[in-house]
């Protein structure tokens, strides 16, 4: 595979979230609003490209019998990091992060990523491959938390986009809501592709149309011999 | 097939690596976490107060109170003065007593503890209060934190024991937040509870007066404006 495929199939054609469905307990949990949302992405994001990085360097050490547990473990020494580093340098985003950054160990992305990729392929490919799912995986929770926000919030980022006489869907930020808008994501999402689809079908069918009319004339198919 | 000795080398391996790696981490990280919840602490003790032109981390003290039920003023162990109890930091101006600030924690959260820092002026009327740690829903119960998203956090100011101190879902006069009727509730509790702990332990305790007269230096670093 390409690397660009590598860094770009994350995004849209096999999107962690929208396209898997992976990793739904942060996803589902923690886009009530789309700053909490973005800070649960990069997280993800960084945790996914230094445990990609570290499973293929340590793939060959590993035996197969004892992966999945050896890569867990490697997960959470990350997490456990990454959670100390941000509660000691950046201590007020922890504050209202803090909470959801042991979760990332049960994302099931980042085990899904060091199993299914970074036991196969290089150091190099696989940060790629960690920043591309990262992005994708930030991008999907973002979307998903700015939506939720904004119908059950009326606000997106905190800033508030409607008047004061809006009536928030308060169902948006309670759990149900999750689901509702992950389903009407992902539906047009795929909406999105089958248009594409039928695009790329119909321009199919013009191309072999004209190039037919090119070889015989305008004139229809002769007919061949023996079916007269 | 890989011996079972190499499957345990490995793994041993990879878990001594982890361990290594967090214990360093740790004790790079440990001592700048606890400053900066310090500092944490120390900039709510100056929203809680009102007006001072003491030093209230440098002048507080410990104070022993028997604690119990679902909201009790914190006890905790102050490693520099080396005692036991609720550390109170006092708010002195113009050498009068004018308030002090303590840690309360409500067990009735919707998820784990509630710890607020509760102001309370001579009189005990609470003089303001802010959320410490918390563990509520982002989104829902976490609006609890600012007074942008839960109006109630300052109708407490003012307010005495005997005033209402319940959310109006439970027929008292502070605000709750919609959908989210648990974490305000529990702060609800954890006021009532450190004013009760105020009359029955901390009143009275404090020295009337500043142990020390503030130097002016003192005085510009620790004023409120």
């Amino acid at each position: 595979m390409k690397l660009s495929q590598v860094l770009t199939q994350g995004l849209w054609k096999e999107n962690p979230v929208l396209r898997m469905t992976l990793g739904m307990c942060p996803v589902l949990g923690v886009s009530t609003s789309g700053s909490d949302a973005f800070g649960m992405g990069v997280a993800t994001l960084s945790v996914l490209v230094a445990s990609n990085l570290v499973v293929s360097l340590v793939k060959d050490f590993i035996p197969a019998q004892v992966r999945i547990p050896a890569y867990i473990l490697v997960i959470a020494t990350l997490v456990t990091a990454v959670d100390m580093s941000m509660a000691a340098w950046f201590f007020e985003l922890h504050k209202t992060l803090g909470l959801f950054i042991p979760l990332i160990v049960v994302n099931c992305i980042i085990l899904g990523r060091a199993e299914g990729f970074a036991a196969k392929n290089s150091v190099f490919s696989s940060i790629i491959d960690g920043l591309g799912m990262g992005v994708g995986f930030t991008l999907a929770i973002t979307t998903l938390g700015c939506c939720r926000e904004l119908l059950g919030n009326g606000s997106i980022f905190g800033l508030s986009l409607v008047g004061a006489d809006f009536k928030p869907m308060l169902l948006m930020v309670l759990p149900p809501g999750a689901f509702l808008m992950l389903g009407f994501l992902a539906a047009g999402m795929r909406r999105v592709d089958m248009t594409l689809e039928a695009r790329s079908r119909a321009a199919a069918e013009v191309r072999r149309k004209r190039a037919l009319d090119l070889a015989t004339g305008g004139a229809p198919l002769p007919v061949p011999p023996g079916f007269e | 097939m890989v011996s079972i000795n190499r499957l345990v080398f490995a793994l041993v391996v990879v878990a001594m690596a982890s361990a290594v790696l967090l214990a360093e981490l740790n004790g790079i990280t440990a001592p700048k976490i606890k400053a900066s919840q310090t500092a944490y602490k120390l900039k709510a003790v100056k929203k809680v107060l009102p007006p001072y032109d003491n030093q209230p981390a440098a002048d507080r003290r410990v104070i022993p109170v028997t604690g119990g039920g679902p909201a009790e003023a914190k006890v905790e162990v102050d490693d520099e003065l080396g005692k036991e109890g609720v550390v109170v930091y006092p708010a002195y101006h113009e050498g009068k007593l004018v308030g002090e600030a303590y840690s309360v924690v409500s067990h009735q959260g919707f998820s784990g503890d509630i710890e607020i820092l509760l102001g309370v002026s001579p009189e005990g009327r609470v003089t303001g209060v802010e959320i410490i740690t918390h563990a509520e829903t982002p989104g829902l119960g976490a609006k609890i934190v600012s007074e942008t998203s839960w109006k109630g956090k300052a109708e407490f100011v003012g307010r005495t024991l005997s005033d209402s101190l319940t959310v109006k879902k439970d027929g008292g006069e502070i605000d709750a937040i919609a959908g989210a009727t648990i974490s305000p509730r529990a702060v609800c509790g954890a006021v009532k509870a450190g004013l009760e702990a105020y009359n029955q332990a901390l009143k009275g305790k404090l020295p009337a007066t500043p142990p020390a007269a503030p130097t002016t230096t003192a005085a510009a670093q620790g004023a409120h404006s």
